[in-house]
């Protein structure tokens, strides 16, 4: 796997939102627990989601919405725990789509629509384009973050509050050292992406999941940032 | 890298001091001894005369490629090799699942095809050896001039703790065997806990895994049988993305529990129940896991791509080797990993190696899907999807389940068949 192990984490964060902002129709500020997105077909609406204390975030789509509306049922939804920011992308290729985003607590969601064409065609000239992002509060000791979906060519970014040691692996290795089978010190030492420090940048090589188990000796946030390129429009993005 | 013979069988773990028994050849008759190893070899058929296109894999879209190339150059020797000995049309695994349909309404045999001047070669295809412009098959080589992969997905079991020491535990759709024990476990059930797990995208037929669980809601209401399904989707959303609007309201409609963002990494046979990777235990009576899908490892093997063949979506060129091409659901390309782009693929590619060949043919057609995903087995709903010849998606349209779609279906998985086999 190709890795560009130098850090440009806060860089790459900066650039990513100018980017937007520039090809965004619409920017949304205002402070609410929750959030209806509606994107129009030909649309991606990226959904930035901010909280200053971590919260969990449900993502429901309208059916979804009126269960949790009338019974309070989250069943079904898309959960984020422990989370202090997101971006999830809302592409409406076939039809209109409508989601509504729930969180507890003091929320801001901002929300930058892209035209899909007009995204492929910049993607497919080279410009590497914000694809989605998160961060979230992880507890002392050693924790599991799934970096999904992945497709090949896609640039990730790692940033954490303080130096951790951490691993990336696949879900076959995730499975051994859940049952047991491999240690974290056994999957370091096979491990080739894999670093003690505050961030990691690398470049995804297929469509296989990937999950970062990082080991700190006391709570951190761990926020990861993906973008697109030329290569991962090219695989289906 | 260049692949020799001595590194590919290297990477495919066969030792030739020690040589290994493939179907009953020793590795040494197959491929020759260490010293003499490149020359050496026990070849299917002599090396050819004029030029030789093999395709591998005589699923939609190795076929189409096949007659295609057929009408486009007529003089060319054209070889199919293909490890089961009869056609399987993949969309009906779903209506054979569902009892809708029976394994010899969805098979066809390859004479038709071999009546076209085309010879199929019924044989495993092991290894490739590209700078030998040579095929490894368990029965023995093969050279050629331009190779065509197009073998399909294969089902990596090996992706799921457990799985591949407990196979009897697990049936799925998304191969031949597995789907018609799938349907003997279904007329088996007499109630309980089913769960369905999808993987992560890609796989093939992507709306699949929610159409069985809408299959077999209606299978077990119809019988009275009280069933609990349940989706275990590795994925953020139903699939394919842009149709997860419709589905959840479909599911929702049809009481199948839905768990998006939950990949199955273990499967834990004696206690029932599988483990995500979130750490949920999922308990069931009755599993269908889909596993992984990727395409063979011969591909991998070769240098040729992982886990899906590299290949230029325009030309479904190798991006390693002008007289390789992949087309279908092994190839890393924007298309839908569907019978009907398979289909179009493969009659695509066949104007690039007729090109390739010498001959001068017209600019094959894009490449577009159109699916009727089952909601039940009475009505559909339908999708469209356009690619530029870049393979750049242009347009995409989707419309609610209705009963003509159902008809559609049908029409639409005949016309397939019946421009391959005429019936
Ligand atoms: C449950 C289900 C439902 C589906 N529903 C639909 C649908 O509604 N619409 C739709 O368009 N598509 C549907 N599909 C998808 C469709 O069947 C596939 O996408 C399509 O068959 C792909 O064509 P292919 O030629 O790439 O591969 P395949 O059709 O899989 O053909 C590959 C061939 O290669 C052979 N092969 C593999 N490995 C080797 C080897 N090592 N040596 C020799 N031969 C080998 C195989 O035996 C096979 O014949 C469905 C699939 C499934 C499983």
């Amino acid at each position: 796997m190709g890795c560009l192990a130098h850090r440009l984490f806060t860089g790459l964060i900066t650039v990513s939102f100018m980017v937007l902002c520039v090809t965004g129709a619409l920017a949304i500020r205002n402070p609410e627990s929750e959030k209806r997105v509606d994107v129009k077909k030909g649309i991606v609406a990226f959904v930035e989601v901010r909280s200053a204390e971590p919260a969990t975030l449900y993502i429901m789509y309208p059916t979804q919405y009126s269960k949790y509306k009338t019974a309070g049922s989250v069943d079904g939804t898309l959960e984020f725990r422990n989370i202090t920011w997101l971006i999830y992308p809302v592409p409406a290729m076939l039809e209109d789509q409508t989601l509504h985003f729930v969180m507890k607590g003091e929320t801001r969601f901002d929300v930058v629509y892209e035209d899909i064409q007009d995204r492929i065609n910049r993607l497919m000239k080279g410009e590497e384009r914000l694809r989605a992002g998160m961060e979230m509060s992880v507890e002392a000791g050693i924790n599991v973050v799934r970096l999904t979906p992945l497709l090949p060519g896609l640039k990730i970014a790692l940033d954490f509050s303080k130096d951790a040691r951490f691993i990336i692996i696949k879900t076959i290795d995730l499975a051994r050292y859940r049952k047991g089978i491999k240690t974290f010190d056994q999957l370091y030492s096979e491990a080739g992406l894999k670093g003690s420090e505050s961030g990691f940048n690398f470049s995804t090589t297929d469509f296989e999941d990937l999950y970062l188990l990082i080991e700190t000796p006391v709570p951190i946030r761990v926020k990861s940032v993906i973008h697109a390129t030329k290569e991962s429009a090219e695989s289906g993005c | 890298m260049k692949i020799s013979r001595r590194s590919l069988l290297k990477s495919m773990g066969i030792s030739m001091a020690g040589g290994i028994f493939i179907n009953g050849v020793s590795s040494k008759k197959a491929f020759g001894d260490e010293k003499g190893m490149p020359k050496v070899h026990r070849p299917i058929l002599p090396s050819p005369t004029k030029k030789r296109v093999v395709i591998l894999g005589g699923g939609y879209s190795g076929l189409y490629c096949a007659t295609t190339l057929r009408e486009l150059a007529p003089e060319a020797e054209i070889i199919v090799v293909e490890k089961y000995p009869f056609f399987v049309s993949g969309p009906s695994h779903i209506d054979i699942v569902a009892g809708l349909k029976h394994l010899d309404d969805v098979t066809r045999s390859y004479d038709p095809i071999a009546e076209r001047n085309i010879r199929i070669v019924r044989s495993e295809v092991i290894g490739i050896i590209p700078d030998e412009k040579r095929v490894l098959t368990a029965s023995g080589d093969l050279e050629y001039t331009l190779l065509v992969i197009s073998t399909g997905i294969r089902i990596a079991d090996e992706d799921v703790l457990n799985l591949i020491e407990q196979p009897a535990s697990n049936a799925h759709a998304w191969e031949l065997g597995e789907t018609i024990e799938m349907r003997r476990r279904i007329e088996a059930f007499r109630g309980g806990k089913i769960v369905i797990t999808v993987p992560t995208a890609p796989f093939k037929c992507p709306p699949g895994p929610y159409e069985v669980a809408c299959l077999l809601r209606e299978y077990f209401d119809n019988k009275k049988i009280k069933a609990e399904i349940t989706i275990v989707d590795a994925n953020d959303k139903p699939q394919p993305g842009p149709l997860a609007q419709k589905w959840t309201g479909v599911l929702e409609s049809r009481n199948i529990n839905y768990m998006p963002n939950s990949k199955v990494i273990e499967i834990d046979a004696a206690g029932r129940r599988v483990i995500t990777d979130k750490g949920e235990k999922v308990s069931y009576d009755f599993v269908s896991i889909i596993p992984p899908n990727k395409a063979a490892t011969f591909i991998k093997d070769a240098g040729l791509g992982d886990p899906f063949m590299d290949v230029d979506p325009s030309t479904f060129k190798s991006k390693k080797y002008d007289n390789i091409f992949a087309v279908g659901d092994c190839a890393k390309v924007p298309y839908t990993k569907s019978a009907f782009t398979a289909s179009l693929q493969g009659k695509s590619v066949a104007h690039q190696v007729a090109r390739a060949l010498g001959t001068d043919v017209s600019e094959p057609a894009p490449i577009y899907n159109i699916c009727y995903p089952y909601v039940s087995s009475e009505e559909s709903l339908m999708v469209r999807a356009d690619w530029d010849k870049d393979g750049k998606m242009l347009k995409a349209d989707v419309d609610d389940p209705k009963k003509e779609y159902a008809r559609s279906r049908a029409a639409w998985e005949r016309g397939l068949l019946s421009g391959l086999f005429g019936t």
